[in-house]
């Protein structure tokens, strides 16, 4: 990490750079909706933001082995709790020829 | 007591223990909002139309969102200039952009708050073929006519139909046990009230007891080793019912009765008494209607043959009684409307500048709502594909541009449904349908996050300074935590604008 007050102030202009693609990645978030109301588009581009959130301002591109170690178990079971749905789609106790999905 | 690697980093982790702790606390914050939005997926992916439900879409207000995206991101940008500053050892600085951080997180509260108010303030209504609409003001004023009989539940009764009966209330008389030769006998009219009540309760459970014990007695004189069965208290008298000397009527808010049908009512308190419905009153009355789905309509065209075309115009009849002062159907009860703030009044002046006509309002959102299913059956035959009035059979009759007269057309109907074609009426709350309870249960916990993380942040930015001047480094790291959950919060954000406000 910088620590040179140079090399803070050189950090300070990344994260206005960051803070601008943030904002502009909002507006068109907005505008893609208004053409085209895609699910796919609209969460590729918040993950994106939420990357750079993450990884920039949170600074996880350069942190401790660690913090990696609990976030890579945080990340396996909060992807593993949005396929929980399948467990109501794929109901064991009502046949699947009975539902229309 | 020193706690250890508050600063230096330990070790064995390389971290300084705080930073540990936040991230371990992030964590689990990721698996709590994680479990939120599968249980959004979850509501969404069900929504399929099957049990006539479909995904509400469109229903909030983009720019509000948008503006509070925004907001919190900026928010985030500030408070790592912040914490740079901090680094820089300047703490004017750092407190200056902290300040403003705390003032986004206000902006953004107050948005969010402008926007929950329009919730509790707008109203829907599903029709009995499953038709919703959509709009302001609200009245579910209901009158019964002709009511003699009450049945009170003993246990229960609290005296609520007594608070609304309309104009005088007449005394009662209590419907005794039949007499020998089977006439219905009455008791002395009386001031029905709890208390009244209460003294009968006592009067008849005391001649219940006396009868009980004397039966042990006899009992016991014939055998001396009979047990006494002990009172037991499921004996007491549980129902009475009383006759009123003369016909009363009774007018209420719908929602606070416990059920309604065209012959007799029963209040919370399992009060029922027996009456019809006032002609005034004959349903439920919305005095603006917003919008219109019928995505779940049971008939085949629904864009012809919705009951909403049915009842959409009609004037609530107590509205024109209303100089008499029976009751503002316009704005109905203010208890109503729980939100605080909410620019009513605003909108009522809005909405009346210009001239009022219900059948031709009527006419006009029918035009707009069917004017949506011509340009999809244009475009349709344009790109020679099949229609798909999936969107158009869902969407605001508020403002809508017509194509050939070149005008925005605008609608605020009325509409009336008769009590038996509503099937559930609430305001946008989590009873009006899952859309609204995972909004709520999912902002509302963002919510909280941004006011607690606000409030942590201030109170660097007021308090901070004895502690930077002692030892820089270790409030640099505190601010680096607050810091670190400010960012999260802003992360949260990021998902739910798209998937609450967009999609």
């Amino acid at each position: 990490m910088a620590d040179t007050p140079e090399e803070i102030l050189k950090d300070m202009k990344k994260y206005w750079l960051i803070g601008w693609i943030l904002l502009g990645c909002t507006v068109l978030t907005v505008v893609v909706a208004e053409i085209t109301p895609s699910v796919t588009i609209g969460l590729a581009i918040a993950t994106v933001k939420a990357g750079l959130v993450a990884f920039i301002f949170m600074h996880l591109n350069h942190e401790k082995s660690l913090i990696y170690k609990v976030l890579v178990y945080t990340v396996f079971f909060a992807i593993g709790l949005m396929f929980l749905t399948l467990l109501a789609l794929y109901d064991p106790i009502i046949a699947p020829s009975s539902r229309s999905y | 007591m020193e706690i250890p690697f508050e600063v230096k980093p330990r070790p064995d982790t390389g971290l300084w223990n705080a930073k540990v702790g936040i991230w371990l606390f992030l964590a689990s914050e990721v698996m709590l909002f994680g479990g939120l939005f599968s249980g959004y997926l979850f509501l969404r992916l069900g929504a399929t139309g099957e049990a006539d439900y479909f995904w509400p879409q469109g229903v909030l207000s983009v720019p509000f969102g948008f503006v509070n995206t925004l907001i919190l991101i900026l928010s985030s940008v500030f408070v790592v200039v912040a914490w740079l500053q901090l680094r820089l050892r300047n703490f004017g600085k750092f407190r200056f952009w902290m300040i403003l951080v705390v003032l986004c997180a206000a902006i953004f509260l107050v948005n969010k708050g402008f926007e929950y108010s329009k919730k509790f303030n707008h109203y829907g209504i599903k029709l009995s073929d499953n038709s919703i609409v959509e709009g302001h003001y609200i009245d579910d004023t209901i009158r019964y006519e002709g009511i003699k009989e009450v049945t009170i539940d003993v246990a229960r009764f609290n005296g609520e139909f007594l608070e609304n009966v309309f104009g005088d209330t007449p005394k009662f008389r209590e419907v005794l046990p039949m007499d020998a030769e089977g006439k219905s006998v009455l008791g002395d009219p009386i001031e029905l009230s709890e208390r009244e009540l209460r003294n009968i309760e006592e009067r008849i459970n005391n001649v219940l007891r006396e009868k009980h014990l004397s039966s042990n007695d006899e009992a016991k004189a014939k055998d001396p080793d009979f047990k006494a069965i002990r009172w037991l208290p499921a004996m007491g008298v549980k129902q009475l019912s009383f006759v009123a000397e003369k016909e009363f009527l009774i007018q209420i808010k719908r929602k606070k009765l416990r059920k309604s049908f065209p012959d007799s009512v029963k209040f919370r308190d399992q009060t029922s008494l027996k009456g019809t419905i006032s002609k005034l009153t004959p349903g439920l009355y919305l005095g603006a209607v917003d919008r219109i789905d019928l995505r779940a309509t049971d008939s085949k065209n629904p864009e012809t043959s919705s009951l909403v075309w049915k009842y959409l115009g009609k004037e609530s009849l107590l509205k024109d009684q209303s100089d008499q002062g029976s009751s503002d159907a316009n704005h109905g009860d203010d208890k109503d409307h729980a939100a605080i703030g909410y620019n009513e009044d605003e909108q009522k002046v809005k909405d009346d500048s210009h001239p009022h006509d219900p059948k031709k309002e009527a006419v006009m959102a029918k035009k707009i709502f069917l004017g949506a299913r011509e340009n999809v059956l244009q475009e349709a035959k344009e790109n020679n594909e099949e229609a798909d009035f999936g969107e158009m059979l869902n969407h605001s009759v508020l403002k809508w541009k017509d194509e050939n007269e070149g005008e925005v057309l605008k609608s605020h109907a009325p509409i009336l449904v008769p009590w038996e074609d509503v099937k559930l009426y609430s305001n946008f709350t989590p009873k009006w349908n899952t859309y609204y309870a995972i909004y709520f249960t999912l902002t509302g916990l963002h919510g909280l996050h941004v006011l607690l993380g606000a409030l942590v942040l201030l109170y660097f930015a007021v308090f901070g300074r004895k502690l930077f001047d002692k030892d820089p480094e270790h409030m640099t790291n505190r601010v680096e935590v607050g810091g670190l959950f400010w960012h999260f919060v802003d992360l949260v954000w990021i998902f739910l604008f798209p998937i609450l406000y967009l999609m």
